[in-house]
């Protein structure tokens, strides 16, 4: 009854010697002062039930009962093993925790002592120059990049600005700048006793103005410059810009940079974003094709090549429906030809234009089909002109819904 | 010699060993201790509470033979000593003393 734990060690060991090599937890649990035979018959528990649950619920679900069966049972058996072991299980269990505990400590010391003081402060490397370039028409904040002797980056919350040189600034100790005009300064920004001088060049945009469209055309692949301007208060082109530019759906037309390269047929939207402004433009893919009419449902974004001699003209039957009907020179500034649509059709803005000219060199008008269909687009060359005028007639059909 | 002092478990394992008799093995007073308690014990709680009854003097234990089943390792059986009888019993007389009377109170009442 009051057996001591190295005289029941050693009444059992020899049972012990039968069964299988004892386990990692094992081996754990008698070192720490568990009796050997207690742990035989816990661990032989665990097999049966693990043997029983593999024949009913497979072997992923006894694995995982058994693993987390082991884990919770771990401390208590920890508990019994120090219980028994006395004095010398609680040395051994220090310096098992010792052994886990000091690597993790010192990564924890590591960590926190890993943000010295503040040493080097800048406007990023995003920022060309040591510099900001501001499109902002309303305030906004000047953030510098703090690091430490070691490179860790740090907060730049406490860093002040105050203006050094240059066009007159309006801007708060905290570094908050407000643009209204095109404007050169310098401003010094401090934290503690480091300080530097970085350049804020005011470019406020005013207004993107970007295409409508960008029409693709299944095939092409070469990455074209997205189509837009951004123009500052006095309506003049900005050229330094900092921003952003997203697509919706990246499975039609990828974005390089601020170039955009098309990839499977079908309609996206690009948005624009510089400073406070935003412009969105459709990107739609077309898929080539020999005819208009018929086409299937499916075909919603179509093309066909034009090219037309001096003193041509051909006819095309349009689909039934509404649609976007745009014509796109195939070299850019190249005038179009003569566009008109015949029959139960009627084109914006008005009878008389029937395809007018977009900014940026877009040529569309929107047109609704009458009735159960037999319209056509003539596309006519003139005598004068070029020898020849080449491009592409895009229909892009619209589902009302 | 006054009877041990006995926890809610610690009373519900030897119990458990009582009912079991022959059969009482960890993973049988595991699965006892489930369907009377509704309650999953680990493996590790159980037998944990399992030795210190021995300890205690209320149970004995025995190891089988080796089991193919247990991957070649025994079972332990545990039975019931003279002193662990002797601690139900008391535990049983307690309760009782402490539950008489009370009766009346258990009943439900509208409110």
């Amino acid at each position: 009854m009051n057996e001591t734990p190295q005289a029941r060690a050693s009444r059992v060991a020899p049972r012990r010697a039968r069964g299988p090599a004892p386990t990692a937890p094992e081996r754990l649990l008698v070192a720490l002062g568990a009796d050997p035979d207690f742990i035989d018959g816990v661990f032989g528990d665990f097999a049966e039930e693990y043997a029983e649950r593999l024949t009913k619920h497979g072997p992923r679900s006894a694995a995982a009962w058994r693993t987390w069966e082991l884990a919770r049972s771990m401390p208590h058996l920890l508990l019994c093993a120090l219980r028994h072991g006395g004095p010398r299980a609680y040395l051994r269990i220090g310096g098992l925790l010792t052994t886990i505990m000091l690597p993790v400590a010192v990564v924890v010391v590591a960590i926190l002592a890993r943000d010295g003081a503040p040493a080097t402060i800048d406007a990023g490397l995003h920022e060309a120059g040591n510099g900001f370039v501001v499109n902002n028409l309303g305030p906004v904040q000047l953030e510098m990049r703090v690091r430490d002797k070691a490179g860790h980056a740090l907060q730049s919350d406490s860093v002040r600005f105050a203006w050094a040189a240059g066009s007159p600034l309006t801007m708060s100790p905290s570094g908050v700048v407000t643009c209204t005009e095109r404007a050169d300064a310098t401003v010094r920004a401090s934290l503690g006793t480091i300080s530097t001088n970085v350049d804020v060049r005011c470019r406020p945009v005013h207004e993107i103005r970007a295409t409508t469209w960008i029409d693709f055309i299944e095939g092409d692949t070469t990455a074209r410059h997205l189509p837009f301007e951004a123009l500052g208060i006095d309506g003049r082109p900005v050229m330094e810009l900092r921003g952003a530019v997203r697509i919706f759906n990246s499975d039609i037309a990828a974005l390089e940079g601020t170039s955009i390269r098309a990839k499977a047929v079908g309609r996206t939207v690009v948005v624009v974003e510089i400073g406070e402004k935003e412009a969105n433009m459709m990107v739609v893919v077309h898929q080539r094709v020999q005819t208009f009419d018929p086409l299937r449902d499916d075909q919603r974004y179509v093309a066909r090549d034009v090219r037309l001699a001096r003193g041509d003209t051909v006819h095309w039957a349009v689909p039934n429906g509404t649609f976007w009907l745009k014509y796109m020179p195939r070299r850019a500034g190249e005038a179009p030809p003569t566009i008109t649509v015949v029959g139960p059709i009627g084109c914006t803005p008005g009878d008389g234009i029937r395809v007018r000219r977009m900014p940026l060199g877009e040529f569309g008008t929107y047109c609704l089909v009458h009735g159960t269909g037999g319209a056509s687009v003539m596309l006519a060359h003139g005598l004068g002109g070029a020898a020849w005028v080449e491009g592409t007639l895009a229909i892009e059909r619209v589902e009302l819904r | 010699m006054p009877a041990a002092t006995l926890g809610k478990l610690e009373l519900a394992a030897l119990l458990a060993v009582a009912r079991l008799d022959d059969e009482a093995y960890g993973l049988a007073v595991r699965a006892h201790l489930a369907g009377v308690t509704g309650r999953d014990y680990s493996v590790g709680a159980v037998y944990t509470t399992l030795q210190r009854l021995e300890d205690k003097g209320l149970l004995r234990s025995h190891a089988s033979e080796p089991l193919p089943v247990r991957g070649g390792r025994s079972r332990r059986h545990f039975s019931v000593t003279a002193a662990g009888a002797r601690a139900f019993r008391e535990a049983e007389r307690t309760a009782a003393a402490l539950w008489a009377g009370v009766g009346s109170f258990t009943k439900p009442r509208l409110a």
